[in-house]
């Protein structure tokens, strides 16, 4: 029984140091987590103090109570999350079958279709020549590629009245399309402007209407020259493709004069 | 005490100069917002400025009321994160 009072004590004082370095070390940790317990209630203490101060601000500057209304409006404008219906309530595919009229040409046009139509309708848009004015440079390039070699050839091809009419118009045409819309009668200009443009490229003459040569009266008028039209001078010359190579060539060749060869004024 | 109080002194500078402390704290309003902590205390302060009335409303009242609903109301996961990150800087810094 000694013994082992003894052994007990023995070990009991074996142990004290150890018993008193875990307590030293939980003392030691208690004390960390107090310091980090500290550092983060500081930390909540700052976030707070910053979420009163926007909050009274904004309630003594007016806009704290911005969003909640009263139960009436909420109720209005409420999201609607149905099938087939929009967040307002509404079914989205009315506007699609709706119709203008088109204030040019007096047309019902669908919605979707309004936009391009109106493009070629008043021929402004980007890729809108008027169909005329592609049908005219197709026939002025397709009797363009055979120009030089058979004068008489196209007579034959091309129909008469369609060509002549297209040459005449090709004159007042190619020579008078505004450098914006290609057309003949855009609505940026007026007529008087149209009209003093044409005196000043072809003199006098410039007076008479687009259909004006007409009054010479032969359908054989393709083929002549431009010295054999009455109304043009002879120092006019033919112009070809886009309006801005036709002016480049008016230019040149009101510069140098034209040889006495024929000049053809196939367009 | 004094003890203590210095032990405090010195880390609080030494997270000031780190610049932990204002990462901590930017950390811990992300994530305070994130997880809806703001609104909550924000419909919490709309209760109090309407029972009080808008023009007697000052700023310490809203201190003092909101302070300990805001420290009770922090989600432990971040409570959790915040606390580990401030024991692991006091460790690298061997404080303790």
């Amino acid at each position: 029984m000694a013994s082992s009072r003894k052994s007990l004590g023995s070990s009991i004082h074996f142990l004290f140091p150890v018993m008193e370095l875990t307590v030293l070390s939980g003392i030691f940790n208690t004390l960390q987590i107090g310091l980090t317990q500290d550092i983060f209630a500081e930390l909540i203490d700052d976030v707070c103090l910053g979420l009163c101060f926007e909050v009274h601000r904004s309630a003594k500057c007016g806009f704290f109570f911005l969003d909640d209304m009263d139960a009436e409006s909420m109720q209005e404008f409420e999201i609607v999350d149905k099938a087939g219906v929009d967040i307002f309530g509404q079914v989205y595919n009315q506007c699609k079958n709706r119709d203008c009229e088109c204030p040019n040409c007096g047309r019902t046009i669908a919605a979707a279709r309004f936009a391009p139509h109106l493009e070629k309708c008043l021929g402004m848009g980007r890729n809108s020549s008027r169909l005329a004015n592609r049908r005219l440079a197709n026939s002025n390039n397709s009797s363009l590629n055979k120009s030089e070699s058979d004068p008489e050839d196209n007579d034959d091809i091309n129909d008469n009245d369609w060509s002549y009419s297209s040459e005449k118009k090709g004159l007042s045409n190619l020579l008078f399309l505004c450098n914006d819309c290609r057309s003949h009668r855009c609505p940026q200009h007026t007529d008087d402007q149209r009209r003093s443009v044409r005196v000043f490229f072809l003199g006098p003459s410039g007076e008479v209407e687009d259909m004006g040569f007409q009054t010479n009266s032969s359908n054989s008028q393709r083929g002549k020259s431009v010295s054999d039209h009455p109304h043009i001078p002879s120092c006019y010359a033919p112009i070809v493709t886009t309006l801005r190579t036709k002016k480049h060539n008016l230019l040149n060749n009101l510069q140098q004069p034209r040889d006495s060869r024929q000049v053809r004024f196939d367009l | 005490m004094n003890k203590d109080a210095q032990l405090r002194h010195s880390i609080n500078q030494k997270l000031i100069e780190n610049g932990e402390r204002d990462r901590l704290k930017e950390l811990l309003r992300t994530k305070l917002i994130e997880c809806g902590w703001k609104d909550q205390m924000k419909a919490h302060c709309k209760e109090i400025i309407r029972q009080k009335g808008l023009d007697h409303v000052t700023i310490e009242e809203l201190v003092t009321e909101i302070t300990p609903r805001g420290r009770a109301l922090v989600p432990d996961s971040v409570k959790k994160e915040l606390l580990q990150r401030i024991r692991t800087f006091l460790g690298k810094n061997s404080i303790i």
